[in-house]
Parts: C-alpha cells; structure tokens; sequence
C-alpha cells in the first residue's frame, strides 16, 4: 500500500483523516456507494474443508482400526494348521484296570486302590505314565501325573467332553500314532501306501498334505492300507516324499473353537483363546483389588480432608504415577515385586514369572485413573447434602460413607470400570513380569504361576519374526479384535454411567 | 442504486420481528435512526432492546437458530437480503459491549486489528491510526507511554475507552453500544458519555441503557420497550416490542403512552 | 429422650470410627505415594553398583597414568593396532569403518574405492585392504570412529574386560564388607569398582551383546526420530480437528445430519483415547507396515511414527478442544463485531489465546507417545540395531524398546543398564513436562 501524503487542513469529500488513511485499502469504497455483498471467501472455504477434513481423520482411524481387525481375523479363520494326521487305538498290550469307585465328571485325581489299600487288580505299579492319553467309556483323558497309587488327568482332551463314570468302567490305554508313508513316493505316483495301527482316518474329497505338498484323496483302499489322491493340489508342486514322512490333516479355526477351546497353540491346531482370556481375567482382578481401595480412598482424602494447600502438593505426586511409562512399571514388577512375593510366601510357591506380580504392580498403577475421576464425582456431591447431614449431627465419615459415597457412586462405579479396561488392555507390565504360561486354562486359579494375557501374547508373536498371511500373525489379529471389543464395552458402559451421573444435579 | 450517503437516515427498521428458533423474542419494530444523533433503546430486562440493537449488525447470526423479519435498512440496502455478507455488515456497523473485553493483546495491538483486518501492514499507517483513535476515544494521553502495556492491565473505564477506540479505528459508519457503562463506576460513566458527545460528531450512535437518567444526558432519540405477555393453550407467551419513538425531550417530558409515562415515572420496570 | 451417658458414648465411638477410617483414607494415599518412591528407588538401585571386573590386559598399563576414556582417538586408535595382529586390526577396519563391502571381490579393491568419504593418502589409498600395515590402519580408525567407540574396542579386543560379578547400590552402600568377602572367595582375581551404568558413554554408544559395552545410542536417537515424526503429523491434524469441532462445528445452525456427523466425530475421538495402545500397533502394522508398505518401506521410522501419532491424536484433541473452549466468548464477540471473519477471528485470537493449553496438552501427547512400547513392538521395533537412523527409512528401535528388550535378557548386568536407560527415559519425560508447566505457566500470566 503506498504511503499516503497527508495534508492536515485538507478536505478529502467527507473521509476523515482515518478515513484517508484507510481508503486506499478499502477498494471497494466509493463515497456513495458501498458494496456490503457476499464475495467469496476462497482462503475460508479452503481452511474450512482442511479442518474438518483433519476431524474426519479421526473417523478414518477408527474405521481402518476396525477394518484391519476385522479383516485380519477373518484371514485367522479362513486359515489352516496342519496337524499330524494320527489314529487312536487301544494298547492291546496294556492290561485294562477297572476304576474301583465311580468318577464325577469333575475330577482330576483317579485313585485306583481297593477298600483294603492295594492296587486294583492286583498290580504292584500302576502301568500308566504322563502324556498317555487313556479312555474310559466315551471320554478321552490325558494323564499328567502318575503316583504310587493315583493318576491325575486332563479331563475331556481330543474332542471329547468330560462325564460321570460309573464304577467298574475299564481304563484304555491309547496310543496315539501318526500316519506314515510305507516306502519312498516318486511325485508321479498316485496310489500311496500307508502305516497305520488302526482304521484310516481319512474321507473323500479331503486335503491332506505330505511336506510342502497339497493332495486330495479320492479313494480310500478297503484293507486300510493305501488311498489314492490327486497330487500337487491347490497349487502346490508334486514331489518325492521319503519314506516314513507323516502325513498332515488341516485344521481351521472355529469361532465356537475360539471363544471355548481350553488351549491356545494355533501351530499345532489348538484354537481356544480362554487360557488367554483367564490369564487376562487373573492379573486384572489382582489389580483391581488392589487398586479400588487405595484409589478411592485416596481420593476420599484428597476430596473430603485434605487443605487445598496439601492437595495441591499431594495430587501432582499422584499424577505422576500415570506418567510413569508402562514398561518401566514392567521392570519394577520383575526386579522388586517378584523377588518380595518370593521372598514372602517362599520360592517354591511363587515363580519367577507370576501373574500377581504384575496384577499387583498394575494395580499401582491404575490408582491415579480411580483416584482422580472418583475425586472429581465426590467434589461434585453439593454442599447442601453435605451440610444436611452435618446439621443431622453425623459424624464426619459417616457423612461420607452414606451420604457423598452414593452421591458420587455413579462416577466411582465409572472410574472402578475404566479402570478394568485400563487394567485388560495393559501389555508392558504383563509381558515382563507374567511370563508365558502353558497356553491352558489350568492356572486360572493361581496367581502365583505364569499365565499369558491376551496382551502378552500378542507382544511376544510380534517380537519374533512374523511372516505376513502365517497363521500367527492372523491369530494376533483375532486376539485384537476380542481385546478391542472387551475395551470398547467397558468403554461404552464407564461412559453412560458417568453421563447418567452427570444428570442427576442438574 | 440510488445515493443515500447523505440521507439524514443511518438505520432504517421496519416491522423486524426476531426469532430464536420457534420463540419470537421481538415482535414488529419500526423506528429509524437518524446519521450523527444519538438514539438510546431503554426499557426493563428481557424487554428485546438489546437483541434490537444486535439485529442492526448482525451480531444475532452468531446463534444457532436466530432470523429475522422484516427489513433493516441500511443506506437503502436490506441487510438481511441472502446476499449479504455479515461480515462486510460489521465493518461498517461497531459494537461496544457491555462488559469490557479488550483482546489479551497490547493496546497498540488492540487497536491495529481492525485495520489489519483490512490488509493494512505499513507500520506507519498503523501507528497513525492507532494514535487517531485514542485520541477520538479520550485515552491517548493516558497510554501514549506505553503502548505495548497489555490492553488486560488498563482500569476498567479504560478497557472500555480502549474497546471504543478499537471500534472507531475502522472508521465505522454507525457504533452501536450495548449497556457501555453498566459495568463501570460513575466516574467512568461521566467521562464515556462525554465521550459519546464528542464521537456523536463523526459517527451515529446507538446505545442501550437501564439507565433513564443517562438516557436523557446523552441521547437526542429514545426508544421504549416493552414486554408483552400473551397466554395461548396454558402456556405464557411473552416477546418484547416496542411502544414509543421520539426525541428523548418529548417522550421523558410529555409521553404519548401511558406505559411510557408509568416506565419514566418509575411506577414500575 | 436418650440417656445422656449412652449418647455420649455412642458419638465418642462413632468418632473413633472416623479417625479410624480417615487414618485408611490417608493411608491409601500414603500407600500409592510410597510405592512410588519405590519404584524410583528399585531404579536408582540398579542403574549404580559395585562390578568384580577381570582383564586379561590391565587398562592401567596402556596408558601414560592418564583413563583410558581421556584419551584422544588418534592414542586410542594408536593403542588397538600396536595391541592387536595386523590381520585383526584388518578385521577391525572391515567390520567397523567400511561396514558395507562386496565379499566377492572386496579384498581386490583399493582402500580408497572402498571408503570413498574418506580422505586418504594417496600411496595409502591405492593398497589393498591385506597390504595395510598397522600404522596405515590406525589413521583411518582414528578419523572414522568416535573416542566412544574406540574406547569400547580397546575394551573389547585388548583388555577383554569381563564382568564377573556384580551388586546394586543399596549393598554397595550398605553390606560392602559382604561384598569384598563375597568377591575374594569366589572371584579372587576380580578387581572391585564402583560402576555407575549410567554414564557419558552410555548416551553415546550403541547396544551390545556385553552389558559392560551397551549403550542406548540407536534407541535414543530412534525416540528422537520417531517423535519428530510423530508431532509433524499430530500437531497440525489434531489442532485442526480441535478447531473445526470447537468453532465450526458448534457454531451457527447446521442441518440435523450435519450435528449428528459432528457428533459422531466427538463420540469416536473419546473411544479412541480409550482403545489399548497395542491395538494401534496392531492399526500400524496392517496399515503402514503391509497396506502403504511402498510408502513406508516396511518396518521404518517413518510406519512407527505414523503409528504413534495415530496413538496420541486423540489426547491432542481432547486436550486442545478444553485449550479453545477456556477462551473467553467475549473474545470471539469482540472480533466478530469488528467484522472479521470465522478464520481471522480463529488464528488471530482464538489459537494465540489458547496456546498455552494446546502446547501443554501437546506434550502431554508427546510424553505418552515417549514411553509407549507396545505398539512398536508390534509395529516391528528392530531386535538388534547398531547403527544411527540415517532417514525416514531406517529401521528403528526406541528407549522404552531397548528397556524391554534388556530388562527379558537373563544375565543380571543387563537388568542394571536397563535401570540406566529407564534413568535415561525418565529425565527425557521429566524435561518435557517441566517445560510444559514452565510454557504453561509463562503464558497464563501473559493473559491475565
């Protein structure tokens, strides 16, 4: 804009001084006429669009979060694992006991003595050793243990469902083998000959799969002893197979599998994600227990009798803890709460990797979550009720107990479930400190042993080397989808309690 | 387009009604505001004065839900006619409010964001039309030291000079004040009003007030209004309008409306 | 009427109760406050100890009398090859200075083809690596490598220090006489030193596989990285998400669907703060590892600091929408009744107003995405990294990474540079909010 030369004692028209000086940049000014019409606005058009396109942004995220959930774990469930193809048939050879007492379908121990103390049938050492899989009428056991005068079994294995059992029933020993290649096999034969203790367990049309090799059985031989296939099916490459190569059956993944099977290996075709879940489960209720008494009644304190002075100082300290990045609470679990929880009950009960070490630290940690939104509730409650109850002649805490506690209950009960999510999508701490457990659903019920929470796996899948469409990195995602909805619920209800709660002074 | 620059008439209201949604706040005003006078809109809470005046520069648009019928014209252009642009509105048409609320800026920076709206960026410009402007609102020789001090750190009568000042840089056609002095001392209000006087040379003004006995001080046009209060199935209507318009020496002096009269002679509002 | 004397005592017992229970409230309090001092103390008392150190070569007799970590790079280097045979120093020279080299035919090449950054003599530059006498070899050693890594080949190839033992602070400080009888009965031969595992070396050296030489170099560097990335592409997005849902969104009258769209986005931004971060590792993985993998190239910086930004969006919003909605409305009045428009009114008011808050809740964010873990260990943190981030395309790895990766070894001296990197993490988040609360609070007194 050029500098205008002002001459004071000159009249311009009727602009003032000002007037002048802001003519030059107001072009659309005449005298007369003034130009109050819409222009456009092309720089607010433009910003308006960018903006709202970066709040859309948040809406892509979600979605493409949902998505890849999804989508990946639709991959886990069109996948499949190939197991050894195996038959079960009884060990002839070992001798059949009868169980002296009748069985429920609930236990574990199986006493096999008479009323007079001595081994059934007359044995002086039970013919049973673990990871035999033994029958008893319909139902499939695996021995863990064997004792002088007990075994102690895995109820239920190999698809088969726990159930009573009368006295008298007869063990089964099984054996379980798998089904090989009786000679060398050229990659033009189509008749193959096969090993196996009992009945083929094969059907027509089925996949199998020798090595890196995909075939479909057309015929199965009446003798049991040889099928014909189709090889190189399913894009593969027929090759030469050596002599006693087992040969593998896929297995896919169900979602009934999935959300009941008690075991968690998928390369072995074990889909059940419940130990998972119960290890999840475990550490969280350990730090919920932990971490609702010392955060509400923190936040009592800070609410109903603390100065402010004192609050002031005490509730940044507290913030820290929520600064206080995850892994470094992981390593405090592993290098001071393990060792203490050793110490105290005794190395033998504790190991060294232990859900309540990390379910304790945890609770540490989700302190300051409780602790500041059931403060913020408490505050809320209106000094008229407060004062009611003083004017009643209640004691200070009886006051808070009856009447500010449920006043604030909503907003406790809000900050007690946001907890829990907090508590269920944790990773760091439970990967360092909980340890990977025996993917089974046995130790749900002892904290003082390894489980691996949902969470846990997860990382440790993806510490090692992933290979993209393997049934591992699938099987993350399908963890991540039960992990994201089980946060996205709780999410949801925290949030409708505190809305609910928000209503109730206005 | 016919001239109307050197018409007598700055604002021209007829039959505006102003809604709120469904509610009708203001109900059919009719009254036009006369180029360098002061015009002052009295009359008890919630009677529409102040939702009157924001209706002359659109300020109404800023809530969700608010139109008008009816015309406002401004140099014979409607301004609500669709195409229109508020803002262009609001440059021509100022605004002083109630409570003062300077920009947590410097005083000079206050100032210069009108005119740097514009795209006025030579800083020789800006400091020219920074010193007019304070020295229009009465407040140059109190600041001129200190420039940069924060508009926040002033006395609350001086906010409110400094918000004038900021009103005045663009050189706006007509300022429009909404309850200026309600949140000052009477000392501050005395030196406003002989503020107003001084301003009313080169700008209209438009003022809203409680205040009766100010009303007569400073303005030359006053305007009454009034609630009204309608019952329709149970439920209570009430919307503001307006019952008299004159010079502020005849309508205090010898009002035509009883509820003018009863309003003045404090009876009741 | 209630006799007196019974009242009486009810209250005293109603009173005792409360102090009983305020003394739990307090408590709890006390509890949480002290297990974080704790965790602070579990930390310091690794991160310093006592080590029983054996070497096959006493650094003592290498030098003048001067530490061996005084020494300049040309005495250092000078030191490794008259210590070391030919053919090892050769080695050395391979490995650590040329690094990238065609097995085939690397022995055929000239010195000078094979380091062409390097500035040689000229009748050095035309031999072959196998023709280089030690003398020759320790120049290029001395101009390529930094004192801290030559003091850690020093360490390695000629002293071979070893760490035969070793014990935190807190026995260091308090049981040091059970620690010299520990040390002479078992390891008669170790020489006792206090370590401190953090130190000025620690920051500039890379991991290792021996505790003694780790350093968190690659994994501070890589956070640095990953950050920068992270605010470039949070920062912009949030705030403009903030301000669309705070000044445009809420302002005016917009049709039904568009408040509900609106709405919807607000609902959708507080569910994403609440999702595990590990989820949006998961999100990085399939996106910015597989999905845009031509983009990223894979496993990169520039995929980990997607993923992170991804993650702390949403706090920056919701941090930067209470930053907006403190501003005065009088404010956004005052502007508009000056006739400018939405945006002016937004950038020339509303965000100078706001930004302290904004900056406050950025690092915030920022401190968040420093510590976080789990989402790049999915996103595919790199297990074992030595050398610098030299772009976008690195592979990367990260402090809290590293602290994970040594806090799972089972030799107990990586848990005490673990503790040092914590150490490290923690003064790294420190700095950060004290610069919030210092911006935070500079700013509120510039507006009131």
């Amino acid at each position: 804009m050029s500098s205008m030369e002002l001459n004071a004692g000159n009249q311009l028209g009727t602009l003032s001084r000002k007037g002048q000086l802001l003519a030059d940049v107001l072009q659309h000014e005449t005298h007369d006429g003034i130009d109050i019409r819409k222009r456009p606005r092309i720089n607010e058009i433009i910003i308006q669009n960018i903006l709202l396109i970066c709040g859309v942004v948040s809406i892509i995220t979600t979605v493409l979060i949902v998505y890849s959930l999804l989508n990946q774990a639709l991959g886990f469930f069109n996948s499949l694992a190939w197991l050894p193809a195996r038959t079960l048939t009884v060990n002839s050879s070992v001798e059949r006991i009868a169980v002296p007492n009748a069985i429920d379908a609930a236990t574990t121990e199986i006493v096999l003595t008479t009323e007079a103390g001595e081994l059934v049938g007359g044995l002086t050492r039970l013919p049973y050793t673990p990871n035999q899989l033994i029958r008893i009428e319909n139902e499939i056991m695996l021995v863990t243990a064997v004792s002088r005068q007990a075994i102690t079994v895995e109820r239920g294995v190999e698809d088969t469902t726990a159930a009573n059992h009368k006295s008298g029933m007869p063990i089964e020993v099984l054996v379980s083998d798998p089904i090989r290649l009786d000679e060398e096999l050229s990659a033009a034969d189509m008749q193959i000959g096969l090993i196996t203790a009992g009945r083929l367990p094969f059907t027509a049309g089925q996949v199998i799969r020798l090595h890196n090799e995909n075939m479909r059985v057309t015929e199965i031989a009446a003798d049991n002893t040889s099928i014909t296939v189709e090889r190189g099916y399913e894009g593969t490459e027929a090759i030469v197979h050596p002599i006693d190569e087992a040969v593998q059956v896929s297995k896919q993944p169900t979602l009934t599998e999935f959300l009941t099977h008690t075991k968690w290996q998928p390369q072995i075709g074990d889909f059940g994600v419940l130990p998972l879940v119960y290890a999840t489960l475990m550490t969280t209720i350990i730090a919920l227990m932990v971490s609702l008494p010392l955060g509400l009644g923190a936040a009592v304190y800070l609410s109903e009798y603390a100065s402010p002075r004192s609050r002031a100082t005490l509730k940044p300290i507290l913030e820290i803890l929520a600064g206080v990045p995850t892994v470094v609470y992981g390593f405090f679990a592993i290098t001071f709460m393990t060792p203490l929880l050793r110490g105290i009950f005794g190395t033998d009960n504790v190991s060294i990797y232990n859900m309540a070490s990390a379910g304790l630290v945890m609770g540490i940690m989700i302190v300051p979550t409780i602790s500041s939104i059931s403060e913020d509730a408490l505050s809320a409650v209106p000094r008229s009720l407060r004062e009611a109850s003083y004017g009643l002649g209640a004691t200070k805490l009886e006051t808070i107990v009856r009447v500010i506690i449920p006043g604030a209950l909503s907003g406790i009960i809000a900050a007690f479930i946001l907890g829990m999510s907090r508590a269920v999508g944790e990773t760091m701490i439970v990967a360092i400190a909980a340890g990977a457990g025996p993917a089974s659903a046995i130790n749900f019920l002892k904290p003082f042993q390894a489980g691996e929470t949902m969470t846990g796996h997860i990382a440790r899948i993806s510490g090692g080397d992933l290979s993209y469409g393997s049934i591992d990195y699938n099987s993350i995602f399908a963890i991540g989808l039960a992990l994201f909805v089980m946060t996205l619920i709780l999410n949801l209800i925290s949030g409708f309690i505190a809305r609910r709660f928000r209503e109730v002074y206005q | 387009m016919t001239s109307h620059a050197h018409s007598n008439k700055a604002v021209q209201l007829n039959k505006v009604s102003i809604y709120y949604g469904d509610y009708r706040a203001v109900k059919d005003v009719s009254l036009d505001i006369d180029r360098n006078k002061i015009t002052a809109f009295i009359g008890p809470s919630g009677c529409g004065k102040s939702t009157v005046l924001r209706s002359i520069n659109r300020m109404n648009d800023l809530v969700p839900g608010a139109h008008v019928e009816g015309e406002v014209l401004y140099r014979g252009r409607n301004l609500y006619a669709p195409d229109v642009d508020p803002v262009e509105v609001r440059r021509r048409i100022g605004m002083v409010f109630q409570k003062p609320n300077p920009f947590p800026k410097s005083i000079y920076d206050n100032i210069a964001y009108g005119p740097r709206l514009l795209g006025v960026k030579d800083r020789k410009v800006l400091d020219q039309i920074v010193e007019l402007s304070l020295q229009q609102a009465a407040l140059w020789d109190e600041v001129k030291n200190d420039l940069k001090k924060s508009g926040l750190a002033l006395s609350g009568g001086q906010q409110q000079r400094l918000c004038i000042a900021r009103a005045i840089a663009v050189e706006p056609d007509i300022i429009l004040m909404d309850e200026p002095c309600s949140a000052l001392d009477p000392i501050a209000t005395q030196r406003i009003e002989e503020l107003m006087k001084d301003l009313v040379k080169s700008y209209t003004i438009v003022i809203v007030t409680h205040n009766m006995q100010q009303a007569v001080r400073v303005s030359d046009y006053t305007a009454f209004y009034y609630i009204r209060k309608q019952e329709i199935d149970g439920k209570e209507l009430r919307w503001g309008e307006l019952v008299e318009f004159g010079k502020t020496k005849q309508v205090f002096d010898q009002p035509e409306q009883e509820e003018t009269s009863d309003y003045i002679s404090g009876r009741f509002g | 009427m209630i006799e007196e004397g019974v009242f009486h005592n009810n209250v005293l017992r109603r009173k005792r109760l409360g102090i009983l229970w305020s003394r739990f409230y307090f408590g709890s309090l006390i509890i949480a406050i002290v297990a974080l001092i704790t965790l602070f103390l579990t930390v310091v008392d690794q991160a310093f100890g006592t080590v029983s150190l054996s070497f096959v070569v006493d650094p003592a007799t290498l030098t003048d009398g001067r530490p061996l970590d005084q020494l300049s790079t040309d005495e250092l280097a000078d030191i490794l090859t008259s210590n070391l045979s030919a053919g090892r120093s050769r080695i050395l020279l391979r490995d650590y200075v040329i690094v990238n080299y065609n097995a085939d035919t690397y022995t055929k090449q000239p010195i000078q083809a094979l380091l062409p950054n390097h500035t040689l003599d000229l009748a050095v530059g035309e031999k072959t690596l196998g023709t280089l006498s030690a003398e020759e070899i320790s120049p290029i050693l001395a101009q390529s490598l930094s004192s801290d890594a030559l003091y850690n080949l020093v360490m390695i190839e000629v002293v071979q220090e070893q760490v035969l033992e070793s014990w935190t602070l807190s026995k260091t400080v308090f049981e040091y006489n059970q620690i010299v009888a520990e040390n002479n009965e078992e390891h008669p031969e170790g020489v006792l030193q206090f370590r401190s595992w953090l130190n000025a070396r620690f920051l500039g050296t890379p991991m290792a596989s021996d505790a003694l030489k780790a350093g968190v170099r690659t994994a501070l560097l890589g956070s640095l990285w990953i950050i920068g990335i992270t605010i470039f592409f949070a920062l912009p997005v949030g705030i403009g998400a903030a301000v669309y849902l705070e000044e445009y969104a809420r302002a005016g009258s917009h049709s039904r669907l568009f408040n509900l769209a609106n709405n919807l986005i607000e609902t959708n931004i507080r569910n994403l703060a609440g999702v595990p971060s590990i989820i949006y590792g998961m999100l990085g993985l399939f996106v910015f590892v597989r999905l845009l993998g031509d983009l990223t190239q894979g496993r990169t910086i520039l995929s980990a600091g997607l993923t992170m930004a991804l993650l702390i969006l949403p706090v920056i919003i919701i941090n930067a929408q209470e930053a907006i909605r403190a501003v005065p409305y009088s404010i956004r009045e005052a502007s508009y009744g000056m006739g400018a428009t939405r945006w002016q009114t937004v950038s020339r008011q509303v965000l100078p107003a706001a930004l302290p808050g904004i900056m406050t809740g950025t690092i915030l964010g920022v401190s968040r995405a420093v510590g976080e873990t789990a989402p790049l260990i999915v996103v595919g943190a790199a297990t074992f990294i030595v050398t610098d981030p030299t772009g976008f395309f690195s592979q990367f790895t990260a402090l809290p990474i590293q602290v994970y990766q040594w806090t799972s070894l089972p030799q107990v001296e990586f848990r005490y540079v673990a503790a040092a990197a914590i150490v490290v993490l923690l003064i790294l988040l420190l700095s950060l909010n004290a610069t919030a609360i210092v911006l935070r609070n500079r700013y509120s007194r510039r507006l009131s």
